[in-house]
Parts: C-alpha cells; sequence; structure tokens
C-alpha cells in the first residue's frame, strides 16, 4: 500500500505529461498555462519527494545511519515497505534530480536578474516601455522587468499595417503583464524535477503564446484580426528575412494551431476536466503526505526495536550492534513486534 | 473598440513614428493609429512623449512634426539586444511575436491567411 502511494506521484508524472497537453491544447490558454505550470509543479514536488522518502529507507538501513538515529537497521528493513534495491534506485534518482533542479533554479533565477538589470539600465532611454531596434531584420519579443520592455525592430514596424502593429504591442504587453516568464520557469522547474513532465514546457510556451495572442483580440475588438496580423507576420519573416534558420518540427505547427485557434470560436474546457486534474493532484498529494506518515511509524518502530532491547541485560551499544548485525531475523518475533509488519 | 491605458496608447504613437520614414504632423499620426480617437487625445500623448525626451518636433508649416529621438534610444536599445543576446539568457526573454518558421509549410500559412482575411471582411 505504500509503496503503491510512494509510486503513485511517479503515475501522475508520466500521466500529466503525456495526457495533460493534449486535454488542454484548445482550452482557454490563460487556464491551460495555470492548470500545466501549478499542476506541473505540484506533481513534480510529490514526485520529488516521494523520491525522498523511498531514497531515506535505503538510508535508513545502513548500520552507522541506524546507529546515529538510534534505530533498528534490522528492524527498519523488515517493516520497509520498499526493497533495498528499489529503495537504492530512488535514491540515485533523487541526487540527479536535486543537481538538475538546482541547476535550472539557478540558471532561470540569474538569466532573469538579467534582464530584470537590463531592464533597469534602460529606465531613462525607454519611459514608454517600447524600445525600438534601427535594424533590418524583424524582431519582437518582450524582456521581463519592472517593468519589462517591448523589443522591436523599425524595419518590423514600418512593414505593418495599423492593425498589426496594435496587435504586435497588445500580445508582447501581454506577455509582460502577467508575468509569462514566470510561468516558463515553473515549467522548466517541473520537468528538472521529473523528466517525464519534460512535454509541458512546450505546452506552456504554447500556452502563453495563446494567451497574449487572446489578450491582444479582447484590446482589438477582433479574434480574426490577430490571426490576419500572425500570418503577415509569418509571411514577412519567410520572404523578409534574408535566411530563417530551419526550425525544429512542430515550430511551424504552432503557428498554424495559434491562427486556427483565433479563427475558431473562443476557446472552452469542460468543468469536469479541470475538476478530474485537481482531484488527481489533491488525491497524489495526500497520498504521498500519507506514505511519509507511513514511513516515520517505520522508523519510530525500529527506534522502540532498540529500547525494547536496551531495556535487556545488554548494554545499549551492543544491544544495537546484536540488533543490526548479528540477529537481524530476531526483530520481528520477539515481544517488541512492529506494528505493521508485514502489511 | 476598448478603451486604451495611457501607457498603450504611448506605445502606440511611438510606434507610428518609429514606422514613418519622415516626421509626422499629429493629424497624420491620428489617421495612422485609429481615426477614431479625438485628436485633442493624440495631441496629449505627443506632447508626453516630447516631455518624456523620447520625440523630437520640427515646425512643418503651421503645425509640427514629429519624429522619434533616434541617437539616444537607439544605443541604449542595440546594447540591450546584444546583451540578451548572449544564449544563457535567451531563455528568459519572451518569445519572439511569431517563432522560427520552416518554408514547408507556407502552403498552409497562406491558407489560414486567406480565411482570416475572409473572415475579417465578413466581420465588416
Amino acid at each position: 500500500m505504500t509503496l503503491l502511494a510512494l509510486l503513485l506521484p511517479l503515475g501522475l508524472c508520466a500521466v500529466y505529461g503525456a495526457l495533460v497537453p493534449r486535454l488542454l491544447r484548445h482550452g482557454p490558454p490563460a487556464l491551460a498555462a495555470r492548470l500545466l505550470t501549478l499542476g506541473g509543479l505540484a506533481a513534480g514536488v510529490c514526485s520529488f519527494v516521494s523520491l525522498g522518502l523511498l531514497g531515506f529507507a535505503f538510508i535508513a538501513q545502513l548500520p552507522d545511519i541506524a546507529q546515529r538515529g538510534h534505530w533498528s537497521a534490522a528492524a527498519f528493513r523488515a517493516a520497509s515497505p520498499v526493497g533495498r534495491s528499489v529503495a537504492f534506485v530512488a535514491l540515485a534518482a533523487l541526487g540527479v534530480v536535486t543537481l538538475a533542479a538546482v541547476w535550472v533554479i539557478a540558471r532561470r533565477v540569474w538569466a532573469v536578474h538579467r534582464t530584470y538589470r537590463a531592464c533597469r539600465r534602460m529606465a531613462d532611454s525607454s519611459p514608454t516601455g517600447l524600445v525600438v531596434l534601427d535594424e533590418d531584420r524583424l524582431v519582437a519579443y518582450a524582456v521581463p522587468g519592472r517593468p519589462g520592455r517591448i523589443v522591436v525592430s523599425r524595419d518590423l514596424l514600418a512593414r505593418l499595417d495599423r492593425t498589426e502593429r496594435r496587435v504586435l504591442l497588445a500580445h508582447e504587453q501581454a506577455h509582460l503583464d502577467n508575468n509569462h516568464h514566470w510561468y516558463q520557469a515553473g515549467a522548466a522547474i517541473a520537468a528538472a524535477l521529473n523528466p517525464l513532465l519534460t512535454p509541458l514546457v512546450p505546452a506552456v510556451e504554447l500556452a502563453l503564446e495563446r494567451w497574449a495572442d487572446e489578450a491582444a483580440a479582447t484590446q482589438i475588438g477582433s479574434r480574426s484580426r490577430v490571426a490576419r496580423a500572425l500570418g503577415r507576420v509569418a509571411m514577412l519573416r519567410l520572404h523578409v528575412e534574408p535566411a530563417v534558420p530551419p526550425a525544429a518540427f512542430g515550430i511551424t505547427s504552432q503557428l498554424a494551431l495559434r491562427m486556427r485557434a483565433m479563427l475558431d470560436p473562443p476557446p472552452r474546457v469542460p468543468r469536469i476536466v479541470v475538476g478530474a486534474l485537481v482531484a488527481s493532484l489533491l488525491v497524489t498529494a495526500a497520498a504521498t503526505a500519507g506514505a511519509g506518515a507511513r514511513m516515520e511509524v517505520v522508523t519510530d518502530a525500529a527506534r522502540s526495536a532498540v529500547s525494547c532491547h536496551t531495556s535487556g541485560a545488554l548494554p545499549a551499544k551492543a544491544s544495537l550492534h546484536n540488533g543490526a548485525q548479528a540477529n537481524p531475523d530476531a526483530m520481528g518475533r520477539g515481544p517488541c513486534r512492529i506494528p505493521g509488519h508485514g502489511s | 473598440m476598448a478603451r486604451r491605458a495611457a501607457g498603450t496608447l504611448e506605445r502606440e504613437v511611438l510606434a507610428v513614428l518609429w514606422a514613418a520614414d519622415r516626421p509626422l504632423t499629429a493629424v497624420e499620426v491620428q489617421a495612422e493609429l485609429d481615426p477614431d480617437l479625438a485628436y485633442t487625445t493624440v495631441m496629449t500623448i505627443l506632447t508626453r512623449l516630447l516631455r518624456k525626451g523620447v520625440v523630437t518636433r520640427e515646425r512643418d508649416g503651421r503645425s509640427y512634426a514629429f519624429s522619434p529621438l533616434i541617437e539616444d534610444e537607439t544605443l541604449a536599445a542595440n546594447q540591450m539586444h546584444a546583451l540578451l543576446r548572449a544564449r544563457r539568457d535567451r531563455r528568459a526573454v519572451l518569445a519572439q511575436f511569431v517563432g522560427r518558421l520552416d518554408t514547408d509549410d507556407e502552403h498552409l500559412l497562406a491558407e489560414l491567411l486567406n480565411e482570416a482575411q475572409s473572415v475579417d471582411e465578413d466581420n465588416r
């Protein structure tokens, strides 16, 4: 039962990575971005905690650790919900995942720190938030900061008509107003916590672009004009840009998806899908917490196994050694029966 | 059409001035921005941009013609762009308006663009 609870977060991550991007693909993008990012982070944290618990089950069986923690390694082993080999694999995975998460978080924080600093330096020269590059390339992106900046090349501005220009500015401003860089970072961290969540990264990216598209449509009052602006800028980039770098698969289809979505009626997602996702996250979190509590019970039992033996004739230290090494099987049978053993 | 926040209008006016290849009068800015917008609103925004030091104006007959202040702005802008071009920072910058493209799908793109145009004309 406990092992099942410990493996549940891994299962949830697999489902979340494989299924949820598809479920939410055509949903309202702001909701999709939140569910993907926060749900992904929750699933990632659950899986991290469960790896931690499994790893602990391995460490707790090492004689040195058992001695330090004043419990019996053998008693722990007897009551442990997982075998040593599974626990060892989990411990190794925990190490890898911890390094990856620390690395990703550090890099993100550093990168965002740099864009914030760049925006601060621009404060005097671009009080409007719009930064125009005097360049012959078609550039348009948003730089997060307080406040953030919209960077556009003069060439692109000159080639757009007035509606397209407004769509472009509204789209980039929506990225900044809604702190989209933190969603990007959240998805990257979730993927670092559990590689099964990697598909969330492009899914969140698409949701954020769609979110900004919908925000632009609200501002200019037409969804089809946003679609047209997207198509026009794409055409410009194909024909004007001297060399469009060959793209990975799926990137063009992202643009097609965004245009398609703006031509279709406004998106909806069934409430039951949202409810099921939230419920699955809550169940997993509860199961992980339950597994943690169970691990505590097992540790306490292993601890009382030591004190039980200590109450006999042997001095504490000798008893610990006897318990841990000389007679590992004696633990489960004596008067100090471990509660829940064999469950 | 939805009302725009002051900051939004400032950026839109500035974008119009940058897009033009010559200084524009307030009337021209109004036409290029949104003919429904009041002339006084455009004038207010232009004055505010002038005070912020991002545009400059010159006499054009009986009125003023406005243009973006290039020297100051582009220097800083290019510095920022160069700074963010460093690979490790790129992931923190929010994606290009239209991401990378593959010429293979130009056909599909043209179809969607046609559809968008026809939907747009229906709405008029």
